[in-house]
């Protein structure tokens, strides 16, 4: 009977003529030389084989390998890194599980109190708002005050402030609408809303508005430099990531020391 | 010789007992990396850095087997040397042991011990086929092969030389042997009748 051999039995055959096999896989491995011609003949080679390894001459040293005490230490020193990395890594273990710990509960009130500050801040923009709506301001009113947003973007003006009344408006063509003479049925926007007493400055009437000196002159933007959005950095989370990534380190090369040794 | 007395002394400070087991030990330790690393110059160095390593790391030692420990410094000292070279690789100026038959300079010419001449040529042959063979496998496997068949040591103390388990040994010793059967068989022909490995039925 043959068959082909896997690595198991090859592995069986190399302990078996070293002496390295159970009572059991010994006679295992007797069963199968006596019934399996290729087991045999794996056998006679692996035995000439570890024949011919055992004849290799053995090489002597070409010189003397002895240590001087200029190449040698004083004395062997003490195998001190791999317990000083131990150490690192203990410590910067329990300093990362008790910043772990740290950061949950204080993450948590935290976060309680960032989930409140928002509706706080709603509350008192709301209020403001009511507040401000309350109070009267100026408006941009459509219809009565002459020229009032008119002639946008003219070549007389900046378009800001508008030009001057209807009645005083240049002719382009296109005849001056007045809201009172408007076709029944249409309603003007004004109506029914409070309309403030028209006054000569328009700077007071809209807000933002340079007085009428200004007119005309070219307005300069505002320097005021807008307000970057910050990159907020969660230097806890940096915190834990960079200790836990020390601790590892540590052990790992800790590790690696006393196996090299 | 007491290994652990010439330890203890070595640990105080006493370089004299140090080198007793340094000599002790050299030429396994130089056969050793001669075998995995297949050069002279580079074996050489590899030993002395390794009985340096020895030295400096005696208190790693926590008793047991010192020649495991002593290989296991070797064996190391190997990788670091195989890593170094092929970071590094060289080209010998001088020529190889194995371009150098036809010098008449050689060292293989001078008289030695063998009883015949026929003998050392078939050694030599030998020799050659299994460091060619050897040089295939890869370190991990050539340590093994060469720590339990070329030195005799048990599978034990290759297991605490190589740093790894007994079961480590087993696996790669059986596969070291496959390989080295079959690259083997390919010097069939040059080999004397009693080393060929189909000769036997």
């Amino acid at each position: 009977m043959s068959r082909s051999l896997s690595f198991k039995d090859y592995q069986l055959l190399s302990a078996y003529m070293d002496g390295r096999t159970s009572t059991r896989e010994k006679a295992r491995v007797e069963a199968m030389l006596a019934a399996d011609a290729d087991f045999q003949k794996t056998y006679n080679e692996f035995s000439r084989l570890k024949r011919m390894m055992k004849a290799v001459p053995s090489v002597k040293a070409p010189r003397n390998f002895t240590l001087s005490a200029t190449v040698a230490p004083q004395k062997p020193q003490r195998f001190l890194l791999a317990p000083a990395l131990n150490y690192a890594a203990l410590v910067t273990a329990i300093l990362f599980v008790f910043l772990f710990a740290g950061s949950r509960f204080w993450g948590t009130s935290f976060a309680a109190k960032q989930a409140e500050a928002p509706q706080a801040m709603m509350l008192s923009a709301s209020d403001e708002s009511a507040a401000a709506e309350s109070t009267l301001v100026p408006m941009i009113t459509w219809g009565h005050v002459g020229g009032l947003g008119g002639r946008g973007g003219g070549a007389g003006g900046s378009g800001l402030g508008g030009g001057p009344s209807v009645a005083a408006a240049p002719d382009y063509g296109v005849e001056a609408v007045n809201p009172e003479t408007m076709v029944q049925g249409t309603k003007s926007p004004t109506e029914g809303t409070q309309t403030p007493e028209p006054t000569g400055d328009i700077s007071q009437l809209i807000l933002g508005l340079p007085d009428e000196s200004a007119q005309g002159k070219q307005l300069s933007e505002s320097n005021t430099p807008i307000e970057s959005q910050r990159v907020t950095v969660n230097w806890l989370l940096v915190g834990e990531i960079g200790l836990a990534v020390l601790a590892v380190g540590f052990a790992v090369a800790a590790f690696l020391l006393r196996k090299r040794h | 010789m007491d290994e652990i007395a010439l330890v203890n002394s070595a640990l105080k400070g006493e370089l004299d007992a140090f080198n007793r087991l340094v000599l002790a030990y050299q030429d396994m330790a130089f056969n050793v990396a001669y075998r995995i690393l297949g050069d002279d110059d580079q074996a050489q160095d590899a030993t002395q850095n390794a009985f340096l390593s020895a030295y400096k790391n005696l208190r790693a030692f926590r008793g047991g087997s010192f020649k495991a420990w002593v290989m296991r410094m070797v064996t190391n000292s190997c990788y670091d040397e195989l890593r170094r070279k092929q970071r590094h690789p060289t080209t010998p100026i001088e020529p190889t042991r194995e371009n150098n038959d036809d010098d008449l300079d050689s060292s293989d010419w001078l008289p030695s011990d063998d009883p015949t001449p026929e003998v050392s040529m078939e050694q030599a042959e030998v020799e050659h086929a299994i460091q060619h063979c050897l040089e295939r496998l890869t370190p991990d496997f050539r340590a093994v092969v060469v720590l339990v068949d070329i030195q005799g040591m048990d599978y034990d103390e290759a297991a605490k030389s190589i740093d790894s388990p007994l079961g480590t040994v087993k696996s790669r010793l059986a596969r070291a042997r496959l390989s080295l059967r079959d690259c083997l068989r390919g010097f069939e022909e040059l080999l004397p009748a009693e080393y060929r490995l189909e000769g036997e039925k």
